[in-house]
């Protein structure tokens, strides 16, 4: 992982809850903190499989785009953690990331998007690009880091090329040793 | 008895003088004499009857002036004054003279002068007899002699007198040359026997000259000097001495060497011209001038199935060929009887089936010793290419139809970039009548950038012979369109390019519908592909974490709190992804869907 890049990670949809811990462990180990916004796992869910693997959270803070929509009412209030009415409210999701990013100013930020396929369920491919595009132009101004995480084959090849162009490097975690 | 001699020399005088005029009046020759006042003393009874007188007295006293011939008295007496004046006679003077009945007859006239006892001129005397006949004789002979002078000399052909041993006598001045020699002397020494290229031939014509007397155009081959034949016919009588033998022969030589060459000629031509015809596919007539058939050539039966003899003797119009042909046939055959020299005409005759064979047929006129004496025709069967003219123009009607009905534009340009033809359609785009378009240049018809987008595929349809087909986007005036462009080169028979159709077909709308079809097609590509992305990975994705779930469960490392969370989120995951799939229904039924109300509901709601 090199400084201030960002990664496109594409895994198996039975791996991609383990590579979600992966790359929070290497992303921690690199000085990062984090910033995880879900749009599948909720912050609690997270949250107990990170302290389960022994991933410390004061260097975590997360986007939860589901627990409010899921459970209909508000969570209890988490110190870091913003919760998002719904995925599909990708105004409320950019602005939630734009103002953590700033409370982060000055830190050594990493984004990890998990996962690019759960939001395909809640947004078109052409929004979810657009919002990539957005998020991915406020890192790179940021000079911060980023992974995005998709569902291997789960998207199109057209709309994969389009999101390729927005990150560095793409990583098949399957393939890589 | 009286003894007086006088009585007796009278009576002798008498007598003597009686002998005298009888002897005067008996001969045919005129005597007369006058005195030298030139009145008549005398004459006999033959002059006075020529004078118009019966008795020789009555001459007595008168002149020349009181004579028939007064009108030639002057000449007469002229002449007696010159024998009176010189003493000296005139013989033989042939002069005319004008009979009483106005006849001129010619005389033959001797005058001598009359001396007295003592020798001087007393008058003259005159005789003279009737030398007309003997004269005009005579003027015929000299004519005759002309003629035959004038035949012998100018004669081309060869005009011989032989001897009966073949010596020549005489011949024309031509018949040296004639025979190949230089010239008479040469000619000379021939006997007429070494003539004969066969020596037995001679002694025939002799005894066939001798059986008749004469021979008119006996055929001979004759030898020239140089050896080579000459064919001759000969025309010869034999010349006979007062008893009757046969002393010679003389006659004429022609030479027919060409003529039997032309004749030979004429003979093969006729042999060679028969053999045409009777293997010509042409049909031949002859026709008389009144305007029978005289010769059919044999191949009409090939064509129409009627033997040749079957025509002869039959009206070369009225009877043999379609009535509607007829009169333009006499009038073909009164202008060749008037000078024309061909005629092409097309006519129709009956065949044995019941059609009728169709011909185009070339007369011309055929002369005989310069005289009009029918015409010959020549006629080709041309009942297969009339049809196929006729299917032709057939199928070039239906296909100008079709082409003028066409709503293509259709054209032809030639090799010159000239336009041949362009349809109805065509001329609506050119904005141009028909006659504004033929004839001119294809650059000035079509827009400059249309013409020269042209350029290259006229250029490859005329140089690969080959059709060339192109789709362009053209701007012609204010219209903008599509158009299909299908360049097929025409050929001639031996198969180059001589023009390229054009066809070109506004697919404007064809076009505008394949943009649609093609933008509507990636519109419900991009739809089926957000519809796999939206629905096969989200699936999985709740595939997986309600397997996650169960997971979790079975291994006791969940609260039933957890639990009830993540299958709310996998609940609203499949609501969302239910609503996805009506979203993209409605949006599909709404664009392409023909459907009934029942089912379109079903799909959306």
């Amino acid at each position: 992982m090199k400084e201030h890049e960002l990664y496109l990670i594409m895994s198996s949809p039975t791996e991609i809850r383990n590579k979600n811990i992966e790359v929070i462990e290497k992303v921690l180990s690199e000085d990062y903190t984090i910033l995880v916004i879900t749009t599948n796992q909720p912050y609690d869910i997270l949250k107990k499989n990170y302290e389960k693997n022994g991933i410390l959270l004061d260097r975590i803070y997360f986007v939860d785009t589901v627990t409010k929509y899921a459970m209909g009412r508000d969570h209890q209030p988490a110190k870091n953690c913003r919760f998002i009415n719904n995925p599909a409210n990708l105004t409320d999701i950019g602005i939630a990331v734009t103002e953590i990013l700033k409370d982060l100013e000055g830190k050594k930020v990493c984004l990890v998007f998990d996962s690019v396929s759960s939001m395909l369920i809640y947004i078109s491919s052409q929004n979810i690009t657009k919002f990539i595009h957005f998020v991915t132009n406020k890192l790179r101004l940021l000079h911060s880091a980023g992974f995005f995480l998709v569902v291997e084959k789960g998207l199109d090849p057209d709309v994969l090329v389009q999101l390729t162009t927005f990150v560095d490097a793409v990583v098949d975690v399957d393939k890589t040793p | 008895m009286n003894m007086d001699p006088l009585p007796a020399l009278e009576e002798s005088l008498r007598q003597s003088q009686q002998i005298i005029y009888t002897i005067l009046d008996a001969i045919p020759v005129r005597v007369f004499w006058k005195d030298r006042d030139l009145k008549y003393l005398g004459c006999n009874r033959p002059f006075a009857q020529d004078a118009g007188f019966n008795e020789p007295k009555e001459l007595i006293g008168r002149d020349d002036y009181g004579m028939g011939w007064r009108e030639q008295a002057e000449i007469y007496r002229a002449d007696d004054l010159s024998v009176i004046a010189s003493g000296k006679a005139k013989m033989m003077i042939e002069e005319p003279q004008k009979t009483p009945d106005g006849r001129i007859i010619w005389l033959l006239t001797s005058k001598v002068p009359l001396r007295d006892a003592t020798g001087g001129i007393s008058g003259v005397l005159g005789t003279y007899m009737d030398i007309t006949e003997y004269r005009n004789a005579k003027e015929s002979i000299r004519e005759s002699e002309e003629k035959y002078r004038a035949f012998f000399a100018t004669s081309k052909d060869c005009v011989f007198i032989t001897s009966k041993d073949g010596r020549f006598v005489d011949f024309n001045d031509e018949t040296p040359a004639f025979f190949g020699y230089r010239d008479r002397e040469e000619f000379w020494a021939v006997n007429i026997g070494d003539l004969y290229s066969n020596a037995s031939e001679r002694q025939e014509h002799i005894r066939a000259i001798e059986q008749s007397g004469f021979v008119k155009e006996y055929p001979v081959d004759l030898r020239k000097k140089d050896g080579s034949i000459i064919h001759v016919l000969v025309t010869s009588i034999a010349r006979k001495d007062i008893s009757g033998k046969v002393i010679g022969f003389q006659g004429t030589i022609k030479n027919i060497t060409e003529q039997r060459r032309a004749e030979e000629a004429l003979r093969e031509s006729e042999e060679r011209f028969r053999g045409i015809t009777e293997r010509i596919s042409d049909l031949i007539f002859i026709v008389d001038p009144e305007g029978y058939l005289t010769f059919v050539s044999p191949s009409v039966i090939s064509i129409l199935g009627f033997p040749p003899e079957s025509y002869i003797g039959k009206r070369a119009g009225p009877d043999i060929t379609h009535a509607e042909d007829i009169v333009n046939i006499e009038k073909a055959v009164e202008r060749l009887k008037n000078g024309s020299l061909e005629e092409q005409i097309e006519f129709q005759m009956p065949k044995s089936d019941g059609s009728y064979a169709v011909f185009d047929g070339t007369g011309t006129p055929v002369f005989t010793h310069g005289m009009y004496a029918g015409v010959q025709v020549v006629a080709r069967d041309i009942t297969e290419r009339k049809r196929a003219e006729v299917a032709l123009t057939q199928s070039e009607e239906r296909y100008r139809t079709l082409s003028e009905a066409s709503p293509d534009q259709i054209f032809i340009i030639g090799r010159d970039d000239i336009m041949k033809y362009a349809n109805t359609a065509a001329l609506k785009l050119f904005r141009l009548p028909f006659d504004q378009v033929i004839g001119r240049p294809r650059k000035y018809l079509f827009p400059p950038e249309i013409a020269k987008s042209q350029d290259a595929s006229l250029q490859k349809a005329f140089e690969t012979g080959e059709r060339v087909r192109s789709e362009e986007r053209i701007k012609f005036g204010e219209q903008e369109f599509w158009i299909d462009i299908n360049q097929v080169p025409l050929k001639d028979k031996a198969g180059h390019v001589t023009s390229v159709l054009g066809i070109a077909r506004d697919i404007t709308d064809r076009k505008r519908a394949e943009e649609a079809l093609k933008e509507s097609n990636e519109r419900y590509l991009s739809y089926i592909k957000e519809a796999a992305m939206r629905l096969k990975t989200p699936v999985e994705v709740v595939e997986h974490n309600i397997t996650t779930l169960i997971k979790d469960i079975n291994a006791g490392d969940i609260d039933n709190n957890q639990v009830l969370l993540l299958l709310q989120i996998q609940v609203k995951n499949m609501e969302q992804i239910r609503q996805n799939i009506l979203d993209l229904n409605k949006t599909i039924v709404d664009r392409y869907g023909e459907m009934s109300p029942a089912s379109k509901q079903f799909l959306t709601e």
